[in-house]
């Protein structure tokens, strides 16, 4: 609840900020202060074509800090109270510089342009490699770019782009080997029950039980072997993966690191 | 010329008789005189003297016979005559045929000079199962067997039935025996980066003492040893000292793998058990392997000579002869059976493409 006031609180003073400045909020905000007055009017240009183009709102946010809010969440709020204002959809593109992490947001209608994984990934593997270099405008300019590439595509097709789906051939060569190992193993049982016939390897049908005695036991200890086997990192995802822990009913889209 | 052969006859009738599965006494099967198995044995045992000794006279004659005639000496001595008493025929037998049936007359035959010093038995167990039982224990043992030819079971029909007399070693003794076996203990630490195994290893010396009571070894060479193990174990319990009367109407043979040959079998099987046995007192490891055989000294030990009842089946596939057996005893059957090779190339094509389909399905929906 504490965290939902802060993020509400933070959209509010850049909401404030923003309607003092100008009348409708513009798409690029860039509280960062990462980009130069000519890059910044690039990605403006960039941004505005797509949103003409399709009747979107297609907008970049820069933040030096959110607090500890995460930054999907702090997203999904400024589709909702921001950039609410595109008649085909909304999406954001956030980022946030002290926990070098980046989100895409989407509202529902953009969420059947950018759907899922695949659609979020599109964007971020061509854009999240210039966030690395520090080449912000190149980020924001690609992702541009890629959001105008999806739109066309949806329009052109009726639905969104979906990566095609290989040759299962894992899938395949695995089933095969299973199919050949359980046949063996079949037919090793159907041809052992076809015959009884096997020599006895003990006698015990003949010990007598109660006669064992045990007389002498004599244990010696020999030596010992240590071996180490690291486990799995988990919480590193490598930067090109993306999470989509703040997507829900209303919003799409992912983030990760950069 | 005096019989060397005894036929077990009703004393009150003549007629052959039987010891009939699961009875007492032995019955004549034509007027239904019942008789004491030690009656008939005090009773042939003078006959089965006298043919003995006409035996013994009759060989050293034919011995001297055949020092003229084309058999080499191996062959004649392995090949025996005797004069069935019922019907006058030669019966010609193998040097280890104790009792047979006269294949002219049918008439129940005992060779007693096959029984005489070491060679007799010191017991036998009867038959308890019949042949009309062995022939439905047979056919049950069909059931169940997916790959059978359907024609073996369409037109077989056992070609022929024995019961017979197997003679087996029973070994007693009392062994000390002593095990090395390599053991094993893990401790896994989870140090948050990796999981440690710490194996340690130890070396675990056994001995211990224990008493094995009659392990049965065939003492038959021309029996397969795998059929004589596999319808183990017999129930001594109803083992009784030996006494002719009991073969009577059954094919009976002596041994001609003595003691000395079989005990080597008997101690591969003790040395087993014990092994298992000193093995399961090691205790509070993870795992545990024998590092090499255990070794054993045996105390007190006593050997036995036995018949034991066998039904012996033969029936016949595409000119194949299939040989299954019965532990006249307790019923158990044993053999192997003709696989079909068409219903097995179906039923493992038919396992291949059910489990080549839902492996794809789990495979295709985690990858």
């Amino acid at each position: 609840m504490k965290k939902l006031l802060i993020i509400l609180t933070l959209v509010a003073a850049l909401l404030l900020s923003a309607a003092t400045a100008l009348a409708a909020t513009p798409s690029l905000v860039d509280k960062a202060h990462l980009l130069t007055a000519s890059e910044r009017a690039q990605v403006q240009a960039q941004l505005q074509t797509v949103e003409q183009k399709y009747s979107i709102r297609c907008a970049v946010v820069t933040m030096g800090s959110i607090g500890n809010a995460k930054p999907g969440i702090y997203a999904n709020q400024l589709i909702d109270k921001v950039f609410n204002d595109g008649p085909n959809g909304n999406i954001v593109f956030l980022q946030v510089t002290d926990q070098r992490q980046w989100y895409i947001s989407t509202d529902r209608k953009l969420k059947d342009v950018v759907v899922g994984i695949p659609g979020t990934e599109y964007i971020s593997k061509a854009a999240v490699p210039y966030l690395k270099k520090g080449d912000e405008a190149g980020a924001y300019k690609t992702y541009a770019k890629r959001v105008d590439e999806l739109m066309a595509y949806y329009q052109k097709h009726g639905k969104g782009w979906q990566p095609e789906k290989e040759f299962p051939w894992l899938a395949v060569v695995g089933a095969l080997v299973a199919g050949v190992a359980v046949a063996s193993a079949y037919k090793k049982s159907l041809i052992a029950a076809m015959s009884n016939v096997c020599r006895e390897v003990s006698a015990d049908a003949y010990l007598d039980q109660g006669s064992f005695n045990l007389e002498n036991e004599h244990d010696t200890y020999l030596y010992t072997k240590v071996t180490s086997t690291p486990k799995p990192k988990q919480g590193h995802r490598g930067a090109g993966s993306v999470s989509t822990s703040s997507s829900d009913g209303g919003h799409g889209g992912g983030g990760g690191g950069y | 010329m005096a019989d060397t052969s005894v036929s077990y006859k009703c004393l009150c009738c003549g007629a052959p008789l039987s010891f009939r599965p699961g009875a007492e006494k032995v019955t004549c099967e034509y007027c239904g005189t019942e008789l004491e198995i030690k009656t008939v044995e005090e009773y042939y045992a003078q006959k089965e003297a006298a043919a003995a000794a006409a035996q013994a006279a009759k060989e050293a004659k034919w011995d001297t016979a055949a020092a003229g005639n084309e058999w080499e000496q191996q062959e004649a001595e392995l090949m025996k005559a005797f004069t069935c008493s019922s019907c006058g025929a030669e019966i010609v037998c193998d040097a280890n045929t104790m009792a047979t049936e006269c294949c002219y007359c049918g008439n129940p035959t005992m060779l007693p000079s096959r029984f005489s010093g070491m060679l007799k038995p010191d017991y036998i167990i009867p038959f308890k199962k019949t042949k009309e039982e062995a022939v439905a224990a047979l056919k049950k043992f069909y059931e169940g067997k997916p790959l059978l030819p359907d024609a073996f079971t369409a037109n077989n029909r056992v070609e022929a039935i024995q019961g017979m007399y197997v003679p087996f070693w029973l070994f007693d003794a009392n062994i000390d025996a002593q095990g090395s076996y390599k053991a094993s203990r893990s401790m896994v630490v989870d140090t948050g980066d990796a999981i440690m195994t710490s194996t340690s290893f130890y070396n675990c010396q056994r001995q211990g003492c224990m008493k094995f009571e009659r392990i049965p070894v065939d003492g038959s060479v021309k029996m397969d040893d795998a059929f004589m193990e596999s319808i183990e174990p017999f129930d001594y319990r109803e083992m009784v000292p030996f006494a002719t009367g009991y073969m009577a109407g059954y094919l009976a043979d002596k041994y001609d793998v003595d003691a000395d040959a079989a005990v080597l079998r008997a101690d591969e099987r003790i040395n087993k058990s014990a092994e298992l046995c000193l093995a399961q007192t090691v205790n509070g490891y993870d795992s545990v392997q024998p590092e090499n055989d255990c070794a054993f000294v045996k105390g007190a030990s006593g050997v036995h000579y036995a018949m034991v009842p066998v039904w012996i089946l033969t029936t016949r596939y595409k000119d194949t002869p299939y040989t299954f057996m019965m532990n006249g005893q307790t019923g158990e059957v044993v053999g192997s059976l003709p696989i079909d090779e068409s219903k097995l190339r179906n039923r493992m094509l038919m396992a291949f493409v059910i489990t080549v389909v839902i492996a794809f399905g789990v495979l295709y929906s985690i990858l």
